[in-house]
C-alpha cells in the first residue's frame, strides 16, 4: 500500500555523500555542538529542509566515525522534496549511533505528497547502514494515524512499515483500526490490519461493516459525504 | 596683646586691598581646574594614539586548550591604544586578513576511524580553520576576534604541525558570512558566525 509514500519520507533523511549546504542568522560552535538559529535551510540533492533552530552534538570521544552523530532540528520543521511531497513536524531528533529518527508533531507529523496525506502524532524511524548508504528497517507511526492513498483511508493508533516486506500493519490500541475504500465501497473495522501492495488482511474481531460511531468517526476525520 | 591686634587689622586690610586690585576672575577658575586636572591622575584626559602596521603576522600557541595554535596575517593594521581614566582598550583593526585556526588533534587509522589518544597504526592528523575577511578587530583586553565578510574553509590533515598553506586539500566544509567572532584565550572554542552559508562537502554524520 503506501510503500512509495515510506520511500519518499525516507530518502531525504537517509542518503548519504551528497554535498548538504546550510543557512542560518546565526550559527554557534563551542567545541561540543553546533547551534544553528533563524531561519535555517539545509538543502541536500534530494530536497530542502526548513527549521528555526537545529543542534548538531559532536561525538567528543571519538567512539564514531561521524563528528555529528546526534542532531536536533526544532519548531516549524519542513522537508521539500524535489521529487513531490512534504514533510512537516515539530521537532525532528536524529541518532547515527542507535541508527534511529524520532519525529514529533504539533499537533501532528504531516506527510503530503500527489498520492496521499499521513498524519501520527510522533513517527519513530529505524535504519541500517549498508554499502555506505542507509537503509530503512522499520518505520512506525504512533497516535492518531490516518493515512489518505486515492480513495482509501484509514484511522489507526499504531502503524508500523516493514520496507524489506513492503507490509504495512495498522494496530488499533483503545480504538478498532478502520479502514475505508470508497472507489469499491469496502469497510473493514478490526484489531489489526495488514496492508500489502495488493492485499488487505484483517486479524481479530474482523468486520466488514462500520458501526455508527465508526462511520461517523470516518466520515469526521476524512470530510467524506 | 595690642600688638597682636595690630598685626591682625593689618592682615586684614591688605587681604581686602589686595582683593580689591587683584580681582579673581572666571579664567582664574579655568585656570586652577586645569592645573588640578593635571596634578591628579584619576582626572586624566583621554588619550588615544595609533601605530600603522605592514604585513602584519601574529602567531599565538595555546597549551591544553581549543584551538591550539591561532595565526593571523594582515597587509595592513591600525593599532590604537585608548586610555581614560585608569581604563585602558586597545584595539587592533586589520584589513585584508587571513586566519589559520587549528582546532583539534587527533590520530586516524587507515579505515578513517579515530582515536584522541596516540594508538599503534595511526597517524597524526588534525582539524583545521582556515578564514580570509575584508576586515577584522582584534581586542587585546578581552581577546574578542571579530571578522567581517568572512570566507571559512574547514580542512582535516595529515600531522600535527600547523599548516602552511591549503593548497590542493579539499575542505570538508566552505562557508560565507557576514561577520564571525570568537575569543581567543577562552578554555572551549566559541565561534559565533552570523548570516552564515555553509556547504558540507564530507557529509556523513551531519546528513539531515
Amino acid at each position: 500500500m503506501k510503500t512509495k509514500f515510506f520511500i519518499l519520507l525516507l530518502t531525504p533523511l537517509l542518503g548519504f555523500g551528497e554535498p548538504l549546504s546550510v543557512d542560518s542568522e546565526i550559527a554557534h560552535y563551542d567545541g561540543q555542538c553546533i547551534t544553528l538559529k533563524g531561519d535555517v535551510i539545509i538543502e541536500h540533492a534530494m530536497g530542502t529542509l526548513c527549521a528555526q533552530s537545529a543542534l548538531l552534538q559532536k561525538d567528543v570521544n571519538k567512539t564514531t566515525s561521524i563528528e555529528f552523530p546526534w542532531i536536533t532540528l526544532k519548531e516549524h520543521v519542513h522537508l521539500q522534496l524535489k521529487e513531490g511531497g512534504a514533510l512537516s513536524c515539530t521537532t525532528l531528533q536524529l541518532d547515527h549511533l542507535k541508527m534511529t529518527s524520532v519525529l514529533t508533531g504539533d499537533p501532528q507529523v504531516v506527510y503530503t505528497d500527489t498520492l496521499g496525506e499521513i498524519y501520527a502524532d510522533h513517527a519513530h524511524i529505524d535504519y541500517i547502514k549498508e554499502n555506505g548508504s542507509l537503509t530503512a528497517t522499520k518505520i512506525t507511526l504512533l497516535d492518531n494515524v490516518r493515512l489518505i492513498n486515492g480513495s482509501t483511508s484509514a484511522l489507526a493508533d499504531r502503524v508500523f512499515y516493514d520496507p524489506q516486506e513492503q507490509l504495512v500493519i495498522l494496530e488499533g490500541d483503545a480504538n478498532r483500526v478502520l479502514f475505508y475504500d470508497a472507489e469499491k465501497q469496502m469497510q473493514l473495522s478490526a484489531k489489526t490490519v495488514h496492508a500489502k501492495k495488493n492485499s488487505i488482511q484483517g486479524f481479530g474481531d474482523v468486520r466488514f461493516i462500520f458501526g455508527p460511531d465508526e462511520l461517523e468517526k470516518i466520515k469526521t476525520q476524512f470530510h467524506i459525504q | 596683646m595690642f600688638k597682636i591686634q595690630l598685626i591682625v587689622l593689618a592682615l586684614a586690610l591688605g587681604l581686602g586691598i589686595g582683593l580689591l586690585v587683584f580681582p579673581i576672575q572666571q579664567k582664574d577658575f579655568f585656570l586652577y581646574e586645569a592645573l588640578t586636572e593635571q596634578s591628579n591622575p584619576d582626572q586624566e584626559a583621554p588619550v588615544c594614539t595609533q601605530q600603522m602596521r605592514e604585513n602584519v603576522h601574529k602567531q599565538i600557541w595555546i597549551q591544553d586548550q581549543t584551538p591550539l595554535y591561532f595565526s593571523i596575517q594582515s597587509k595592513n593594521s591600525n593599532l590604537f591604544f585608548f586610555k581614560e581614566c585608569s581604563q585602558i582598550e586597545i584595539i587592533e583593526e586589520l584589513e585584508d586578513v587571513t586566519c589559520v585556526l587549528q582546532e583539534e588533534l587527533f590520530y586516524r587509522f587507515a579505515d578513517g576511524t579515530t582515536s584522541l589518544s596516540p594508538q599503534e597504526g595511526a597517524e597524526p592528523w588534525q582539524k583545521t580553520r582556515y578564514l580570509k575577511a575584508e576586515q577584522a578587530h582584534y581586542n587585546y583586553q578581552t581577546h574578542l576576534f571579530v571578522a567581517d565578510t568572512v570566507h571559512l574553509w574547514e580542512y582535516q590533515l595529515a600531522g600535527h604541525a600547523p599548516p602552511s598553506t591549503f593548497q590542493g586539500i579539499d575542505p570538508q566544509l566552505e562557508a560565507t558570512a557576514q561577520s564571525v567572532e570568537f575569543i581567543l584565550n577562552a578554555k572551549e572554542l566559541d565561534f559565533t558566525a552570523h548570516k552564515m552559508h555553509a556547504i558540507f562537502y564530507e557529509t556523513e554524520g551531519v546528513q539531515l
